[in-house]
């Protein structure tokens, strides 16, 4: 055997090669979220900033954001006393259209949750399987998440109508903002560790200005990290408050993941094994998988595209 | 497709769009422009052992 063949990295490559006909959903999906991740952040090449909300996980206070996270947004006009009908209609219409294929294939949360699973899916960690009842009944956080801050900022939002509370911390305003795994890494940490540790604010170092605050959400952040590289998006799955909400509408979506039942083969389950949020595919309707655990990603089409296909629910 | 799979998406949709206008009609994204400076201004000071302040050179979120 030459020493080229037996070097591993070469040998990944190779099976990755031998792998890409049968991945092209996931090349096209790789291409959508990385172009999404930098219009996202296209302030950072010149971009102008807007106002509007969107159906993805973009944290409030993103340096280089181009647009606000629909929830941040929801939790925030709810807090100034207004009812946020701007932002259900941009949530309801994205669900009843695409379900969330905006989770699959557009969100930089759902972005990084791919990159950490690749660790399992390369081998290096061992994947942690979790049964069906609990996958369904951990969905109850996103739910407890979304509807907590929205009791939370109603409150606020009345309290300021009323004229009782005038200004307020931060947390009043964004309270999922203060645990938001996405919020820690992309807004603290970047201003923690790019400013703070090379002290280019000239503030002090990190090191100087550490806090039980920034202890509390760097430990979030190292469990959702663990727990996403072991469980293949395990934060869309159960924590996520914005695709809680986009799962309203979701299951009824006009574009849906479609099985022909005729092609199957019995005790194949291809398709369930290739799917990042343990869908129970074969249990669901083939005219189009209606469980809100379903982001649309399209591992399953690859993993079959004989009887499954992306297709209209009319 | 079952025809209240069809009713249900539809009614999202025209609900949506209604929510949509609604919310295009009450200025909605004029509120936020407007309130967000000082919000993020709390932000900021929520922030500020790290990121200190414009001085720094910092880019300021919103």
């Amino acid at each position: 055997m030459s020493t080229k063949n037996s070097n591993p990295e070469n040998n990944i490559i190779k099976e990755w090669l031998a792998v890409l006909p049968s991945k092209r959903i996931r090349t096209l999906r790789l291409v959508s979220q990385i172009t999404f991740f930098l219009l996202f952040n296209g302030v950072i090449f010149g971009f102008s900033r807007t106002n509007f909300p969107l159906p993805v996980v973009l944290p409030p206070g993103a340096p280089y954001a181009t647009f606000w996270g629909g929830f941040s947004a929801l939790q925030y006009i709810l807090a100034n006393g207004q009812f946020p009908f701007l932002v259900l209609g941009v949530f309801f219409l994205t669900g009843s259209l695409f379900g969330k294929l905006t989770c699959g294939w557009a969100c930089p949360i759902g972005f990084w949750q791919d990159f950490l699973s690749m660790f399992a899916n390369l081998g290096f960690v061992e994947k942690l399987k979790v049964s069906r009842p609990t996958n369904k009944e951990l969905q109850d956080i996103g739910g407890f998440f979304l509807w907590g801050s929205v009791i939370i900022t109603g409150f606020f939002g009345l309290q300021r109508l009323n004229g009782d509370l005038t200004g307020g911390e931060f947390w009043t305003f964004i309270p999922y903002g203060v645990i938001d795994p996405a919020g820690t890494m992309f807004v603290t940490f970047f201003y923690a560790l790019i400013w703070g540790v090379f002290d280019l604010s000239g503030n002090g170092s990190l090191l100087d200005n550490l806090d039980l605050l920034f202890f509390v959400k760097s430990i979030v952040l190292v469990i959702f990290t663990y727990v996403s590289i072991k469980i293949p998006r395990a934060y869309c799955r159960w924590i996520c408050p914005t695709g809680a909400l986009l799962g309203y509408t979701s299951g009824n979506s006009l574009i849906a993941i479609k099985r022909n039942a005729a092609k199957c083969v019995d005790g194949c389950n291809a398709c369930e094994k290739a799917c990042p949020t343990d869908v129970p595919i074969t249990e669901e309707n083939p005219d189009g998988i209606e469980n809100n655990l379903c982001i649309s990603c399209g591992n399953c089409v690859d993993a079959c595209p004989d009887a499954m296909s992306f297709g209209f629910r009319f | 497709m079952e025809i209240n799979n069809r009713i249900k998406y539809l009614t999202f949709i025209i609900v949506s769009l209604f929510f949509i206008l609604t919310g295009f009609a009450l200025s909605e994204l004029d509120i936020m422009n407007s309130i967000t400076p000082n919000d993020f201004d709390r932000w900021v000071d929520f922030l500020s052992p790290w990121i200190g302040d414009e001085d720094g050179g910092l880019p300021r979120p919103w």
